[in-house]
C-alpha cells in the first residue's frame, strides 16, 4: 500500500545499523533464553537431589531442640523478639503484670 | 487439551538464535529486509511523528533480538512481532501524552496541522485528513484500524495480537471506520 509517510534519506539503512549496534551493546552474547541447558545424565541429577534431601534432613536434625512439655519450659525458650509484639504492647503487659502483683500483695486482698 | 498448530516459520528465525555472530547478523538482515518497513509504517501511523516511530521501531527490534528465544512457534512470527510493536508504540504514547486532553475536534485539527507542516509527510488533502483522523481515534480503535486497513491483517490475527474476541475487534473496526468516514468527508 502506498504510504504518505516519508523518511530522511538513508534512514532505514542507518536505523538498521543503529538497532543492531544497540542490541549488541545491550548484550554481547546470545540472550539467556537462547542458551539451552544441556541435559545432565539422569544418575547425576538423582545423586544431586538425594544429596540435597539428606543434607537438609541432617541440618534440621542438628538444629532441633528438645520439645517442651511444660509451660515454664516454653516460656523460658521463647525469646521476646519471637512474640512479634510491639514495644507498646510489651510495656502495657509489664504494667498490667506489676498492677496484678500490687493487687495480689495488697493488704486488702490478703 | 487442544494442540496448537505449528506455523511454518521463516528460516532466519533459527539464525537469530545462532551462537555464531556472523550468522546472527545475516539472519538479522534477512528479518529486517522483510519487516523493518512494515513495522515502521505501523508505528508511524499510530504515533504520527517520524522520531517517535523510529524510536518505537528500534525498541521493537531490540526486544525481538532479546526475546527470540522465548518465541513459541505456535503463532505466526508476524503476530508476535506486531504484538511487541504495538506495546512499544503504546508505551511511547503514554509517555508523551500529547493531545489527549483536547476534545476530539480540536485534537483532529491539531493533528491535521501537524501533518500539513511535517516535511516527512507527503500526502494530499485526503490523506492528511485520513491520517489525522486515525491519529485522533481512541487507542483501541486506532490499533484495530491501523492493523486492518493499512496492514491488511485478518481479523482473527488481530484478535490474537490485541487479546480480544474477533467480534469485539470487528466492532472496534466498524466504529473507527464510521468516525474516519465522517472526518474525511466533512469539508
Amino acid at each position: 500500500m502506498q504510504t504518505p509517510f516519508k523518511t530522511p534519506d538513508g534512514f532505514f539503512e542507518s536505523h538498521r545499523e543503529a538497532i543492531w549496534e544497540a542490541a549488541q551493546s545491550d548484550s554481547h552474547r546470545i540472550p539467556h533464553a537462547l542458551v539451552e541447558v544441556k541435559p545432565r545424565a539422569p544418575l547425576a541429577v538423582a545423586a544431586a537431589v538425594a544429596t540435597v534431601i539428606i543434607g537438609t534432613w541432617f541440618f534440621t536434625l542438628l538444629n532441633q531442640s528438645d520439645a517442651c512439655e511444660t509451660f515454664a519450659c516454653l516460656w523460658d525458650n521463647t525469646q521476646p523478639e519471637e512474640l512479634q509484639l510491639s514495644e507498646e504492647d510489651l510495656n502495657q503487659w509489664i504494667q498490667d503484670d506489676l498492677l496484678f502483683q500490687d493487687i495480689m500483695n495488697s493488704e486488702d486482698f490478703l | 487439551m487442544s494442540v496448537q498448530p505449528q506455523f511454518e516459520q521463516p528460516e532466519w528465525i533459527d539464525g537469530l538464535c545462532n551462537d555464531d555472530s556472523s550468522k546472527r547478523a545475516r539472519a538479522f538482515q534477512a528479518m529486517m529486509d522483510v519487516w523493518h518497513q512494515p513495522v515502521y509504517r505501523f508505528t508511524r501511523t499510530l504515533l504520527g511523528q517520524h522520531e517517535d516511530a523510529a524510536d518505537a521501531t528500534q525498541e521493537t527490534f531490540i526486544q525481538v533480538l532479546r526475546s527470540i528465544g522465548s518465541f513459541r512457534r505456535e503463532a505466526k512470527f508476524s503476530t508476535w512481532l506486531f504484538t511487541i510493536a504495538r506495546r512499544k508504540a503504546l508505551d511511547l504514547l503514554r509517555q508523551r501524552k500529547r493531545i489527549e486532553h483536547l476534545n476530539e475536534e480540536l485534537a483532529f485539527e491539531a493533528q491535521l496541522h501537524t501533518l500539513q507542516t511535517d516535511p516527512l509527510f507527503d500526502g494530499d488533502r485526503a490523506l492528511q485528513r485520513l491520517h489525522a483522523a486515525v491519529l485522533t481515534l481512541p487507542e483501541r480503535q486506532k490499533e484495530v484500524f491501523t492493523l486492518r486497513y493499512f496492514n491488511e491483517m485478518p481479523f482473527a490475527e488481530l484478535a490474537q495480537i490485541l487479546d480480544l474476541s474477533e467480534g469485539s475487534v470487528k466492532a472496534s473496526y466498524f466504529h473507527a471506520k464510521e468516525k474516519i468516514m465522517e472526518r474525511v468527508t466533512i469539508d
